[in-house]
């Protein structure tokens, strides 16, 4: 993904009459793309919203640029003069190709990335944009690059206010054991790190993300208190007192025997990134024994569950 | 108050595979939209249909924030799973590579309805009916 992403892409955009769009997107799906997408911009002017519009743009469509890309436009060349020959009332479906080079679309979005206060005392910022904190507050830090987790999703906000509620209200422990299952950025151990967690575990599948999120935890200072693994979750042995999975409901469920074994008694376990439609499941599931409910956080249509495990004499 | 729309954008991608390369990034990533953010949210949605293309119209406002709605599989999916085949035609005029019943096609049209821009089911059928000779799929009976 890396590799492509620094590389050169082809991108073909086809106007074709709206009958034919369909047709044309299952080739080009077929001839390799990822994906395609049509867009309309709304007119300058409007400012209110308006019923979802028929979106009859361009189709556009990427391809790594290889020893094949002749080969897709002469393909995709023969497929449109067919489709003229069975539709000869319709327009004939014509295209443009653009070579594309180092693109930075993960870059873009940045501009619009401010700080914001995601907890009582917690504000996430990214590193290129100025904070000035009042005296409680705790700033994290972030470059998300292209790693998930700046804080701006509702399944990331309401993780760091579970964490600060349980480190801020549970003076009981005197050693947070943290482990952050699919980390991303690094945002969820950083931030129990900077609650005070010494020793935190942050492990995620994906390489890229491991480095962003080392880089994020020597931004924030808290690099000694980090172990930053490149693993599956299911290689993590060490017992931990506090879990935060922000995944999805599926992944959460197939954890979840591991997740309940990893967890030492009275641990508290966090799990986001499950929407609404999942909810009644997640929880059934996770709040069984040796789990009960601690808390349950909502936003919009997602939902974070904190559950805690009994005490070993219960 | 209403917040003003800047784009709508359709992507047709695979449930549950979102990821930042194209044509996810290029689609967002100039609108301002937070990719990651919408690729977690996208596989949440999606993640319990693995290996369809799941299409997902996505509203971009003024201040970057985004909503996104999923919609039922693009037409040529459906027929390709109705004909049983993994592949349209490249020459659909002289190629033929499947066949489905106009009761399949019935079908594909009432599922399909209200995503498609016809007047009644009979245009929507017209539409699926199109579709099917330009991926070199016949219709029987």
């Amino acid at each position: 993904m890396t590799e492509k992403e620094t590389g050169k892409w082809l991108k073909i955009e086809v106007s074709a009459p709206p009958e034919l769009m369909d047709a044309l997107g299952n080739f080009l799906t077929e001839a390799g793309a990822q994906g395609v997408f049509q867009e309309s911009l709304a007119p300058q002017h409007v400012v209110e919203d308006f019923p979802e519009p028929s979106i009859e743009g361009t189709l556009k469509v990427y391809f790594p640029q290889d020893n094949r890309s002749e080969k897709r436009i002469a393909a995709l060349q023969k497929y449109i003069n067919s489709l003229d020959e069975i539709f000869p009332d319709f327009e004939k479906p014509s295209f443009t190709t653009e070579l594309i080079c180092d693109p930075d679309w993960g870059e873009q979005w940045k501009k619009y990335f401010m700080p914001i206060r995601v907890s009582k005392n917690i504000i996430v910022k990214p590193t290129w944009e100025r904070y000035t904190p009042s005296s409680r507050d705790i700033v994290i830090e972030i470059d998300p690059g292209m790693a998930f987790g700046t804080g701006q999703h509702a399944s990331t906000r309401m993780c760091i206010e579970a964490v600060e509620d349980i480190i801020m209200n549970d003076r009981s422990v005197k050693e947070w054991k943290v482990l952050d299952m699919g980390c991303g950025t690094g945002i969820l151990g950083i931030t129990a790190a900077k609650m005070g967690a010494q020793d935190v575990i942050c492990v995620d599948i994906d390489r890229k993300a491991v480095e962003i999120a080392g880089e994020n935890a020597a931004i924030n200072n808290v690099k000694p208190s980090l172990r930053i693994l490149n693993k599956n979750a299911a290689t993590i042995n060490e017992p931990r007192n506090l879990i935060i999975a922000n995944l999805t409901s599926n992944l959460l469920l197939s954890l979840r025997p591991h997740l309940i074994q990893l967890l030492m008694p009275e641990g508290y376990m966090i799990i986001s990134g499950i929407i609404e439609q999942d909810a009644k499941n997640i929880e059934e599931q996770f709040s069984a024994d040796p789990l009960t409910l601690h808390k349950m956080i909502t936003e919009k249509e997602w939902v974070c569950y904190v559950l805690r495990k009994k005490s070993a004499t219960a | 108050m209403a917040k003003k729309i800047i784009a709508n954008i359709k992507l047709q991608i695979k449930a549950g595979k979102a990821t930042p390369s194209p044509p996810i990034g290029p689609a967002l990533g100039q609108h301002g939209v937070n990719i990651m953010e919408f690729c977690k949210a996208y596989n949440a949605m999606t993640q319990n249909q693995e290996g369809m293309i799941i299409p997902v119209v996505i509203t971009v406002y003024a201040d970057r924030s985004f909503t996104f709605i999923t919609k039922t599989p693009p037409v040529s999916v459906l027929l390709k799973q109705a004909a049983k085949i993994a592949k349209g035609a490249s020459d659909p005029k002289r190629e033929k590579v499947g066949t489905v019943t106009a009761g399949q096609v019935k079908e594909i049209a009432e599922l399909k309805y209200k995503d498609l821009n016809a007047v009644n089911i009979e245009g929507a059928i017209n539409i699926i009916a199109g579709t099917a000779r330009s991926m070199g799929i016949e219709i029987t009976g």
